[in-house]
């Protein structure tokens, strides 16, 4: 994973913008004001920016600025606003209910924008070492025609070309693993024979793994095991490359009616312990 | 058999070109005409004489036009594939520069405002990509495209401005269209008139059967051959004297295959060596004759290494080879070979300017910095690459969608951004050839050589002025799909026209649904420009143009370096 430079503008706005914070919660500090009233509405700030980086992926057509520009903004607030949490909450775990939903769901959406940076920077690399360049609608049609040449491949075996036992390994193992989803996690490949582990395991009650990977009529399905192990492997990577977002983009809509609702309860209780 | 005339095809060139230029045969009291009255009468007896006759060639790629007053037939600076012959009626050729405002294309398409553009995001998603008639009540369309008229007092434009009549049976078009460079003039209907289009594949089949034709062409064209000069970068500067000078003591060549997008799928698919292919223009340590200047198509420049043949550059229209061998005759005296070998990729015109000439009337207008340039090679990528460019014709891209696998993270916001500026129906799509980390994605390249255009009948795809940018016109476009086979590159798509409501509309003339062609345009009508690449969070998808070699070198260096 290569590190790269930010954008120098993105950089300067972002540093601008921690000057600014700084300045405000030092003037709240020596002013002897609410501190969390401050960070509050510097928090809500920053919050709002980095909910316009989805407003803005929504119109590619206006010259505002490229999306990538965009983002690097969005990742730099995004660590700012991480910083004026912490600030806000004054480093400690807060005690009412709805303070705790909302700490724990910002926490959730600052995290899993991290992984989500994490992911985005890691696995295109990877991704791309299996040579695949699998769109992932196409992979059902792929999953479904692995299927079917080992299942030709095993019909089209003279009858006592394989034992027995492989068959019924096939029948109960090896095609259900075909037909079986990727996970979330990628699974442990066995180094010799290129098929997962668990797989090995659970063939062992019916054969064992060395002569069954050995034996000449059963090589092209093992072909097609081995192939499917990598495409499950680009799969999760796909998977994780996508499904952080199902985090990252609800937990967001969740969190702008809670702040609202937030902003609202506190001003109201302010202007209710003012009276 | 050609479907249309009935006339036996025994050419196997002829019968891949599969279908005749008109529906209808061209009638016998036309021909008639043409064999005694045109300037296809030198070549008549020839022709038939080695078997090939005229007839036979017009019924294939010929089929007669008619305009009305004041129609604009050719517009300077449009791609054209074929020659005009007038048959009846009077047709001029504008000769006033300052005139040519009156002929240029309206622009049809204007950027949008931000409103409308946000208006774009509520906008449904049509199940087929829906380009709206002129008129939104029209259900039916004539196929007969929209022909572009001047909007001037013809009498009194031709009384102020320079222009010159064409005869009945002379030829005019034949630079653009054998060439495949732009049209050079325009031409306007002074009356209502009938001509006699012949496309350039029959154009180039009366010249290989007739040496007498070819010869009058030959000489048309070195009338006019000094123009050529004006629009090449470098030499752009030199007088117009020393133009002429040079037009007349140049060699004028043209190489490899006119034809190399047709059957370019093919040879991708067998897999067969590229550069094997090529013809070899100019050979590593032979004599250096002059300076090589390409007038159109591309060139691989190669360096021999032990056995094998590298690929160290590529020439584009308007690059040159030669200078550092010309620049040591002229310190020294004595002439250089060759130090690098050049080949053909596709169809190509170069010029020669022999190196006498090159010393004595070039050099001294060059100023050091044009010498550095010119003589730089485009070499910064490595051979692989520009292998993998020059294979797949990819240098031919002025706006080549490429993008970086390292940074891609599949989320298809470039398919999507494209999508809500396109109706819901994305122009490109997001697979293409791949080397290494860099993929080249299926979109419109906005080529230099734009082939797609060559076959248009009525030049409704067409190379934009201002921008360079490829783009069709949809009220010219009769939906032929000429452009969709000659692109080699598989970027365009036929689909079908709706109407405001949604349905089909149908030809009147064929019964069927009307077809329109389309493709990236770029998103020229959008505030922001390519919408695909605004979107791209990652900055993975960028658009190449290949005559910028620092711009292609800093992208590829930042994919693959
Ligand atoms: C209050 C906190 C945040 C909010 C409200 C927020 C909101 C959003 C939104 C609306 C999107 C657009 C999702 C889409 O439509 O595809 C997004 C994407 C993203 N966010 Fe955040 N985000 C927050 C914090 C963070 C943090 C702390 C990071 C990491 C430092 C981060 C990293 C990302 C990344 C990497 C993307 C995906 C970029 C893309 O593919 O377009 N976010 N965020
Ligand atoms: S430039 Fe516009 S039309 Fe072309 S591919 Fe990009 S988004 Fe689509
Ligand atoms: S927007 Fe960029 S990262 Fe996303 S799929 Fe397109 S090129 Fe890849």
């Amino acid at each position: 994973m290569k590190i790269r430079p930010p954008h120098s503008g993105a950089l300067l706005l972002i540093l601008i913008g921690i000057v600014v914070s700084f300045y405000f919660l030092e003037q709240a500090d020596t002013t002897l004001a609410n501190p969390a009233v401050t960070s509050g509405w510097i928090l809500l700030g920053s919050f709002v920016l980095l909910c316009l980086y989805g407003v803005r992926k929504k119109v590619p057509f206006l010259p505002i600025g490229k999306t990538a520009t965009w983002l690097q903004l969005h990742l730099g607030f995004g660590v700012i606003s991480s910083w004026l949490f912490l600030e806000h909450v004054d480093y400690r775990f807060p005690t009412g209910l709805f303070e705790t939903q909302l700490y724990l769901l910002y926490g959730l959406l600052l995290i899993s924008g991290f992984l989500g940076w994490l992911v985005m920077r890691a696995l295109p690399e990877t991704l791309r070492a299996d040579g695949r360049e699998l769109n992932p609608l196409r992979i059902p049609d792929e999953l479904a025609g692995m299927v079917k040449k080992s299942d030709d491949c095993i019909a089209g075996l003279e009858p006592g070309e394989l034992n027995p036992e492989i068959l019924k390994g096939y029948f109960e193992v090896v095609r259900p693993y075909l037909c079986s989803g990727c996970g979330f996690l990628p699974s442990r490949i066995h180094p010799e024979f290129g098929v997962p582990q668990s797989l090995i395991q659970r063939l062992q009650d019916y054969e064992s793994p060395t002569v069954l990977f050995s034996s000449d009529p059963f090589l092209p399905v093992h072909k097609i095991v081995r192939e499917k192990a990598v495409l499950d492997l680009h799969r999760v990577r796909q998977r994780w490359l996508r499904g952080w977002l199902f985090v990252h983009v609800p937990v967001t809509g969740v969190m702008v009616l809670m702040i609202v609702l937030h902003v609202i309860l506190v001003t109201a209780f302010k202007a209710g312990g003012a009276s | 058999m050609c479907p249309v005339t009935g006339s036996d095809i025994h050419d196997s060139e002829e019968d891949s070109r599969g279908h005749c230029f008109s529906p209808e045969a061209i009638p016998r009291v036309v021909l008639d005409w043409v064999q005694y009255n045109s300037i296809l009468s030198i070549a008549w007896d020839e022709c038939d004489s080695r078997g090939k006759s005229i007839e036979s060639i017009l019924q294939i790629d010929a089929r007669v036009v008619e305009y009305e007053k004041a129609d604009i037939i050719i517009r300077k600076g449009d791609y054209g594939g074929s020659v005009l012959i007038p048959l009846e009626g009077e047709i001029r050729v504008n000769l006033e520069e300052s005139g040519e405002k009156n002929f240029a294309r309206k622009r049809v398409t204007r950027k949008r405002s931000w409103l409308s553009a946000l208006g774009q995001i509520f906008r449904r998603k049509t199940p087929v990509e829906r380009i709206k008639t002129d008129s939104s009540t029209d259900k039916v369309y004539s196929s007969k495209a929209h022909v572009p008229r001047l909007d001037v007092d013809l009498e009194e434009y031709m009384s102020k401005n320079l222009t010159r009549r064409i005869g009945l049976g002379e030829i005019c078009g034949e630079i653009a269209a054998l060439r495949r460079s732009p049209r050079t003039a325009s031409i306007f209907a002074e009356t209502d008139c009938k001509l006699l289009e012949i496309r350039w594949q029959g154009v180039r089949e009366i010249l290989k059967n007739s040496k007498e034709f070819s010869h009058y062409l030959e000489d048309l064209i070195g009338d006019r051959r000094h123009q050529i000069f004006s629009g090449m970068k470098t030499l752009t500067d030199l007088p117009e004297a020393i133009q002429r000078t040079l037009s007349a003591k140049s060699i004028f060549e043209r190489w490899g295959s006119d034809h190399w997008n047709r059957n370019f799928r093919k040879i991708m698919q067998s897999q067969s060596s590229m550069i094997d292919r090529e013809s070899v223009i100019l050979q590593q340590g032979h004599h250096m004759d002059g300076l090589y200047v390409l007038l159109s198509g591309f060139a691989r420049v190669t360096n021999k290494e032990g056995s094998e043949e590298k690929t160290v550059g590529y020439l584009r229209p308007g690059d040159v080879y030669g200078l550092k061998e010309l620049m040591k005759l002229s310190r020294t005296g004595v002439g250089s070979p060759a130090l690098r070998s050049i080949r053909a990729v596709g169809a190509i015109d170069l010029v020669v300017i022999p190196s006498s000439d090159f010393v004595e009337y070039v050099l001294p207008e060059l100023k050091n910095l044009d010498i550095d340039q010119l003589g730089s090679e485009k070499g910064l990528i490595s051979t692989e690459l520009l292998d993998f460019f020059l294979d797949r014709r990819i240098v031919n891209g002025n706006q080549t969608m490429v993008i970086d696998l390292n940074r891609c993270t599949d989320c298809d916001d470039c398919v999507k951004a494209c999508a809500v500026t396109h109706d819901g129906n994305p122009r490109f799509i997001r697979e293409g050839y791949r080397h290494a980390k860099l993929m080249v994605a299926t979109a419109c390249m906005h080529c230099i050589d734009p082939v797609c255009l060559v076959g248009c009948p009525t030049g409704a795809i067409h190379r934009e002025h201002s921008t360079g940018n490829v783009v069709i016109t949809q009220s010219e476009c009769i939906g032929c799909a000429s452009c969709v086979e000659s692109c080699p590159y598989d970027n365009i798509r036929t689909v079908e026209v709706q109407d405001a409501n949604g349905e089909a509309v149908i030809d009147l003339e064929t019964g069927k649904p009307v077809l329109k062609a389309t493709k990236c345009d770029l998103c020229i009508d959008q505030p922001s420009g390519p919408a695909c690449v605004n979107a791209c969070p990652h900055d993975a998808l960028h658009r190449i143009n290949f005559s910028d070699a620092s711009g292609v070198s800093s992208i590829v260096e930042r994919i693959t370096g």
